[in-house]
């Protein structure tokens, strides 16, 4: 019991310490040396690209991709194109091509 | 001028700006940072990060709180953030000497020594167990308790701090002040 009393005491004792605690007042050169600090580090170049947002990310990289895809679609619809035009010019070139609907052809 | 303009003054990266925050704010600052961590120097070294951070991070500030608040808010990370550090460093050296069979004293916290002028001589050893024991606390109590019963910030400025809500920092300096008391009990009761 008592034991359990002095235990009290000293719990209530060890907090009643944070209530003493006192203003320790800030150091009298701080500001001048936060001032100091921040003259320092400011030369320190900014980025850049600040303005270059994750939004503006992804949107600049759903362009790149729609542009990718609409040049190599445009490129293989015309070696399409041109494949054709090449084996008739080669047919022409070497009489294969019939011109008329004979039956000898 | 509003707090409004003055934010842009700031964010204009004007000197005069800044130095009239710094001295509005430099003793709120470094009261709040003295109340984590009790050491003057480190206190004050916080302090002046705090103020660099502000400096830099003044553009991203939407206003969506006051001015105050954000410090605040900036102040309380840092000094958690250095917590965090130096007791990680301290558990580090605290294995080192088990390695190296050196007797292991008590040197796992931060918060063994204890250099805060405002604490009166007689009463540094139980600022020692106090501040180990706030150690011990979860982090939401931690600050919440910090706040609140060293530096004595009001209810409302807490909840703007946090972010949390009146009952929820009620209830939680409320677990704090148990769990505290409870370590404390237990702490003098294993001393006996």
């Amino acid at each position: 019991m008592k034991n359990k009393q002095h235990v009290n005491q000293q719990v209530n004792a060890t907090l009643r310490v944070l209530q003493a605690i006192e203003k320790v007042p800030v150091n009298h050169f701080f500001k001048h040396k936060v001032l100091q600090r921040i003259q320092i580090k400011q030369p320190l170049k900014q980025p850049v690209f600040i303005w270059f947002t994750p939004q503006f990310q992804l949107v600049t990289l759903a362009l790149v991709l729609l542009l990718n895809v609409t040049v190599i679609f445009y490129s293989f619809s015309s070696i399409e194109a041109t494949l054709v035009n090449d084996i008739s010019v080669f047919a022409q070139e070497y009489a294969l091509q019939s011109s008329s609907n004979s039956i000898l052809n | 001028m509003s707090e409004q303009d003055f934010v842009k003054e700031l964010q204009i990266g004007s000197q005069k700006a800044f130095g009239q925050l710094l001295d509005a704010y430099q003793q709120k600052v470094f009261g709040t940072c003295i109340s984590f961590i009790p050491n003057k120097e480190d206190a004050e070294d916080v302090a002046q990060e705090v103020f660099i951070t502000v400096f830099r991070s003044i553009h991203s500030f939407k206003g969506n709180s006051k001015l105050s608040t954000w410090i605040y808010k900036i102040a309380t990370n840092k000094c958690l953030e250095f917590i965090r550090k130096k007791n990680a460093k301290k558990r580090f050296a605290f294995m080192q000497t088990i390695l190296e069979n050196e007797i292991p004293l008590d040197k796992t916290s931060y918060f063994t020594e204890v250099n805060h002028p405002g604490i009166l001589l007689e009463n540094q050893e139980k600022s020692v167990i106090i501040f180990k024991a706030i150690d011990t606390l979860t982090e939401n109590q931690r600050v919440v308790f910090t706040l609140a019963k060293i530096d004595e910030k009001s209810y409302q400025e807490i909840v703007s701090i946090t972010g949390k809500s009146l009952s929820s920092v009620e209830s939680i300096l409320f677990r704090a002040k148990k769990s505290l008391q409870q370590k404390l009990e237990n702490f003098y009761k294993n001393d006996i």
